[in-house]
């Protein structure tokens, strides 16, 4: 539980981490005009998946962490729909090795929220993706509603290019319905991820 | 613009297409999470790690799990796997094994570097001491496997030559104290089993079944009654279950039963390659059987199959007795062939063997019955 708590707590920081690089300054220059409207964004981001918990607890359960610390890659597309305001969609793949010697493979598509801030060279963002995902065990699969919500900061090396890390909370319902709605879960991941943006 | 209304149709119809295969592969009924939450970290003893345990068994104060060489491990809990010296001999191949699960097991023994046989070994106090029990019977033949039925000890042997080799069966006779010829001989496949049951010996092939109401009087004339798995079937496991019933799986998916003098036979899936075989109960008591038997599909493991239903269960089913968890079987065995199938019935434990290599797991699991329900594979 400390550990949960202690992620808990550390995600909420890193997210949190970009507001105070909110600077006044920027009101008006929007970070050279890099996130203003009409403004576009690719990212591209890779980094590591680290299993939190899965609620409810499993009564036959033996192992506290079940799932090791995984692999995750992303790609999404932001256009700004307003100055700092971005819409647009990410695609994401995940890995992670199970205690058991299996994979579980977590394939997210989803819509994607973002707001933009910073003052050059440094840019911050914070967000939310929301959508669905597969999920594959074993051949098996779900798809699962998905959420993820958190913030990253960017340092700019280019005129369009910034490189920069990001912390997200991932939260998959894998939700089940009817006879077999006691299999419902929800599970907890933290993405730790390296990544480089793109803005044209 | 048709070009373009047409394109755009297209990737209509494929987002469609993959739509709906992403949708076909969900199922409600199977819980990813919840099989992940249910996993049990598997570490087991190097020497079945990408291994392969051809044959297992047990005599009341050892467990016995075959590969190169004959390994042991009491049943006391705790205890460690270790390779069992046979006559003060640890650098052999083990030909055969055997018990007659009064307390006796046998060993084959042969030369790694050969295959020459060094001896056929007994021992009643589970390798302390051994007694040979050959006299030269092989010395021009190579020793293939042992089998105990009826208070007799089989073995099978074969000659070589440049194309072809030819195999053929003897047991041990307690008279002359010498290993005679059965009558079955010039056999171009190897046997794949030696059972007694339904008042007769009966052992297969993969083509033929061969039975004789004693040790010596087989012949080389296949079993032609109604009913017995014909040529056209390709046989793969034989098994005796607790009342006497003799049980033969095919690789096209069926068991077949010889019981008061006839065969029946029963589809258990199709398009399913059957394997070994073995009859466990379902408790202590106990009050009921499972036949626990080999399949290759898609997967490999095993069926439970229930003779009194007649229901088959994967090893993973829900209802599947032998384990608490899906997961127990799915991260386990269900990737591996399964080769043989041992219950104690002194430890109430199932011992299973697979061939592991190149799975980067364990090729033997236990199963022990702890008094309300089993515990799950666990590696050994």
């Amino acid at each position: 539980m400390k550990r949960k708590l202690a992620a808990i707590g550390a995600l909420i920081l890193l997210a949190a981490l970009p507001l105070f690089g909110q600077d006044k300054t920027d009101s008006q220059d929007y970070f050279g005009g890099l996130h203003k409207k009409g403004s576009q964004i690719i990212s591209l981001t890779t980094g590591a998946g680290v299993p939190l918990f899965i609620l409810p607890a499993d009564a036959l359960a033996t192992e506290a962490t079940p799932l090791y610390v995984g692999a995750s890659f992303s790609l999404s597309y932001q256009y700004f729909i307003a100055n700092r305001f971005t819409i647009g969609g990410s695609l994401t793949g995940a890995f992670n090795g199970t205690v058991g010697g299996r994979t579980l493979f977590v394939a997210p598509v989803a819509l994607k929220l973002g707001y933009w801030w910073g003052k050059q060279p440094i840019e911050y963002t914070v967000g939310m993706d929301l959508g669905a995902s597969v999920l594959r065990l074993s051949g098996n699969g779900m798809i699962t509603p998905f959420a993820k919500l958190g913030g990253g900061a960017f340092a700019q090396v280019s005129e369009a290019w910034s490189l920069g890390g990001q912390a997200y909370w991932w939260l998959i319902p894998e939700i089940h319905t009817g006879t077999y709605s006691s299999l419902t879960r929800y599970a907890n991941s933290l993405e730790l991820s390296l990544g480089a943006v793109y803005h044209f | 613009m048709k070009t373009k209304k047409i394109a755009g149709l297209t990737i209509l119809l494929i987002a469609a297409a993959a739509a709906a295969l992403i949708l076909a592969a969900c199922d409600n009924s199977y819980g990813v999470f919840h099989e992940i939450q249910t996993e049990k970290a598997q570490v087991g003893t190097d020497i079945f790690k990408n291994a392969t345990v051809k044959a297992l068994g047990g005599d009341g104060s050892k467990y016995y799990a075959i590969m190169a060489k004959v390994y042991a491990k009491s049943t006391t809990p705790g205890s460690v796997w270790s390779v069992l010296s046979v006559s003060n001999d640890t650098d052999y191949y083990c030909s055969g094994f055997a018990s007659d699960e009064a307390g006796t097991i046998y060993v084959a023994s042969s030369d790694t570097a050969s295959t020459a046989l060094k001896g056929i070994y007994s021992t009643i106090d589970s390798g302390a001491n051994w007694t040979k029990m050959d006299s030269g019977e092989f010395a021009s033949k190579i020793v293939d496997a042992l089998y105990y039925a009826n208070g007799k000890l089989f073995v099978e042997a074969h000659t070589e030559t440049d194309t072809a080799a030819t195999y053929a069966l003897y047991y041990y006779d307690t008279v002359s104290s010498t290993f005679l010829t059965a009558g079955l001989s010039g056999l171009d496949l190897p046997l794949k089993g030696l059972v007694w049951g339904d008042s007769a010996y009966w052992t297969i092939t993969s083509s033929n079944v061969y039975t004789s109401a004693t040790e010596s009087g087989f012949t080389s004339t296949a079993e032609s009654t109604s009913g017995t798995p014909s040529a056209a079937k390709t046989l793969a496991g034989i098994a005796v279950d607790s009342v006497g019933q003799v049980l033969v799986t095919t690789t096209d998916g069926y068991l077949y039963t010889r019981a008061s003098s006839a065969w029946t036979n029963k589809l258990i899936a199709s398009s399913v390659v059957l394997g070994v075989l073995a009859e466990v109960p379902i408790d202590s008591t106990p009050s009921g059987y499972r036949l626990m038997m080999a399949k290759h599909n898609a997967s490999y493991g095993y069926y439970e199959y229930n003779a009194t239903t007649s229901a088959v269960l994967q090893g993973n089913d829900s209802s599947a007795i032998f384990v608490p968890t899906a997961s127990s079987y799915t991260t386990t065995i269900y990737t591996k062939p399964v080769l043989a199938i041992y219950y104690s019935a002194t430890n109430d434990t199932i011992l299973i063997g697979m061939a592991a290599q190149g799975t980067d797991t364990y090729a033997l699991y236990s199963n022990t019955y702890s008094g309300t329900a089993w515990s799950g594979w666990t590696a050994e």
